[in-house]
């Protein structure tokens, strides 16, 4: 099938909050977009310091096969900011659940991208086990972290995740660092313009967004607590994974996947070629053509 | 009653491809299912069981790691997974409602679980859910230098493995540092470390001791979920317990609570070991000398 997106129009950030609604969850504002009419459903998981808001390009085409469920983390986004707690996977898991419950969704296809890998490998986490309602049929990864070493949490890991915080800190410290992190994760920078990462640095800073109390700190910790709970998630999946990565992904290690789909026949990898960390931005057509695939 | 003459009153069930060992006594529809506290086992509530038993169906396991269950070799345990692995084996036993009693380590499992089912993510029933010697606001514990070595990735490794040290640990924890001079339980603790010791559980203790980032981590999800409980919650409070300082309980007294919640003070240390009929009257307000 072949998909054709204009690349060249930009959304404004309030012509985006205006898709959606505020969703209470748990005494937490969900801002969730909920378009198409069809029977099959995906929820879009996004990932960290970006929103829902990444989506943008995809979501017209994709709403013509799919009912698309889009919905920003709590922290991020238009959705509730918290600025004296840490809201940790676990919740967030909750709340994603919580939500598919309150929409009514059956027949789930999940996506998940950087961040919210992590709230999915959790997520399958809890349906290897059986102990979630809902019917989610297919997942399907993107660009993130998915472990997939079985051994223990070793030293190596501890640098990796070092290397992540700092990037991840360095981040939030001001519009232009942002900036460079989020081009550098493109393959091509100039598949991202300064317009788009100013609507995306506006949501950021939205409700003091950047004050998430010690936000990396609690986050690599969880990475290291569920190491082994969410390595064993993806091995012992009892419903299909499929993951859409962009070749060219600096940010993380591709080779992983690869590994992954080695030790797991069940798991599949469409590649996108020439295209870095967010291909939804920087190659829509060809990533909404991998979705329909998948 | 020897480790084994327990190991033969229970049985095990296959929960995940782990087998899990469970005590299930009592006839009674009213069930009470127990998450024993670290780093023991099921074998805590040996001395309780019999009575309890006349008034309760009493169901208790070993959570994956401790006790007789498996131990599976290089395995971080969460808590998640602990509770993760409880409310399946719940659900393959066939309760559909049940009262949760917990101790310690067992009370951030029994905690998580609430967040659960405040989330409507379980339909299991919960009558009601009490919670025992539990340091809930742990950035206020005091650890111990041992213990704090024991956290650390590097040298836990092999502390770990100065096996009697173990021993001692848990000896002092039940003798020197409880207040109660009638403990002369040197055979029994003698025992609880023996089970440690199998299936190579020492070396589990450095994985299994991460719960304490863990309780870190989830410090709001479960003290919120304590906070919105709608179900009732007891907890027992001990003064004297040498981990669980007062000030802990300084703190969670001034902060406000949810009328669901009932405080208890165990001011005389009544322990399940010590005097189970004292600690029986206490929190179920069974009298064995009234019947």
């Amino acid at each position: 099938m072949n998909v054709s997106i204009d690349n060249t129009m930009v959304m404004n950030s309030s012509d985006w909050e205006k898709k959606g609604v505020l969703i209470p969850v748990f005494d937490k504002e969900i801002f969730t977009i909920d378009i198409g009419n069809h029977q099959k459903c995906i929820v879009i998981l996004h990932g960290y310091l970006t929103s829902s808001y990444d989506y943008y390009k995809v979501l017209p085409e994709l709403s013509k096969h799919y009912r698309v469920v889009l919905l920003d983390f709590v922290g991020f986004g238009f959705s509730e900011k918290l600025d004296k707690q840490y809201f940790t996977t676990i919740d967030q898991a909750d709340c994603v659940l919580e939500l598919c419950r309150l929409l009514n969704l059956n027949n789930i296809t999940l996506f998940a991208h950087d961040y919210g890998t992590e709230v999915a490998q959790e997520i399958i986490a809890r349906q290897n086990y059986s102990l979630i309602d809902i019917t989610i049929e297919k997942y399907i990864l993107g660009n993130g972290n998915m472990t997939i070493d079985h051994s223990c949490y070793l030293d190596y890991h501890k640098k990796v995740n070092q290397h992540v915080s700092k990037k991840l800190i360095a981040m939030l410290a001001s519009f232009g660092m942002y900036k460079k992190a989020i081009k550098e994760a493109f393959f091509d920078e100039t598949k991202i313009s300064d317009t788009e990462l100013i609507e995306m640095w506006h949501q950021l800073e939205l409700n003091k967004g950047r004050d998430v109390i010690n936000f990396i700190s609690h986050y690599i910790r969880e990475r290291k607590i569920f190491w082994h709970r969410w390595v064993k998630a993806l091995n012992d999946n009892k419903v299909p994974i499929k993951l859409i990565l962009g070749r060219q992904d600096t940010t993380n290690i591709n080779a992983n996947s690869n590994t992954l789909a080695d030790k797991n026949e069940d798991i599949e990898i469409l590649w996108i070629e020439n295209c870095g960390h967010y291909p939804m931005l920087e190659s829509p057509e060809k990533w909404v053509e991998a979705i329909l695939k998948a | 009653m020897t480790a084994e003459d327990w190991k033969s009153r229970g049985k095990f069930y296959s929960v995940a491809n782990q087998n899990i060992f469970v005590i299930d006594e009592g006839s009674s529809l009213d069930t009470i299912v127990i998450l024993h506290g670290y780093p023991t086992s099921s074998y805590d509530y040996s001395k309780i069981l019999p009575e309890l038993s006349k008034h309760y169906r009493v169901v208790i396991h070993d959570h994956l790691g401790f006790g007789f269950s498996d131990k599976p070799k290089s395995y971080t345990y969460s808590l998640i997974d602990q509770a993760d692995f409880a409310l399946q084996l719940w659900h393959k036993i066939g309760l559909k409602e049940v009262t949760i009693l917990a101790h310690d380590y067992g009370t951030s499992v029994a905690k998580e679980i609430l967040s659960r089912k405040n989330h409507n993510l379980i339909p299991l029933k919960i009558k009601r859910i009490i919670l025992c010697n539990s340091s809930m606001r742990l950035e206020y514990l005091h650890l111990r230098n041992m213990d704090k070595l024991l956290k650390d990735k590097k040298l836990g490794r092999y502390i770990a493995r100065l096996t009697n040290y173990g021993f001692k640990k848990i000896k002092d924890k039940f003798k020197n540092k409880n207040l109660n001079p009638e403990i002369h339980t040197n055979y029994d603790i003698n025992k609880v470390w023996d089970k440690l010791d199998t299936s190579e559980g020492k070396n589990e203790i450095l994985l299994l001791s991460n719960f304490i980032n863990e309780r870190y981590t989830f410090w709001h999800r479960w003290t919120e979920a304590l906070k919105n409980s709608e179900i009732p919650v007891k907890i027992i409070w001990e003064k004297s317990d040498p981990v669980a300082i007062k000030e802990i309980a300084i703190v969670l007294a001034t902060e406000e609570i949810n009328e669901n919640l009932d405080w208890i003070e165990n001011e005389r240390y009544f322990s399940i070991l010590e005097n189970p009929t004292n600690w029986l009257n206490l929190v179920f307000n069974i009298n064995e000398s009234k019947r």
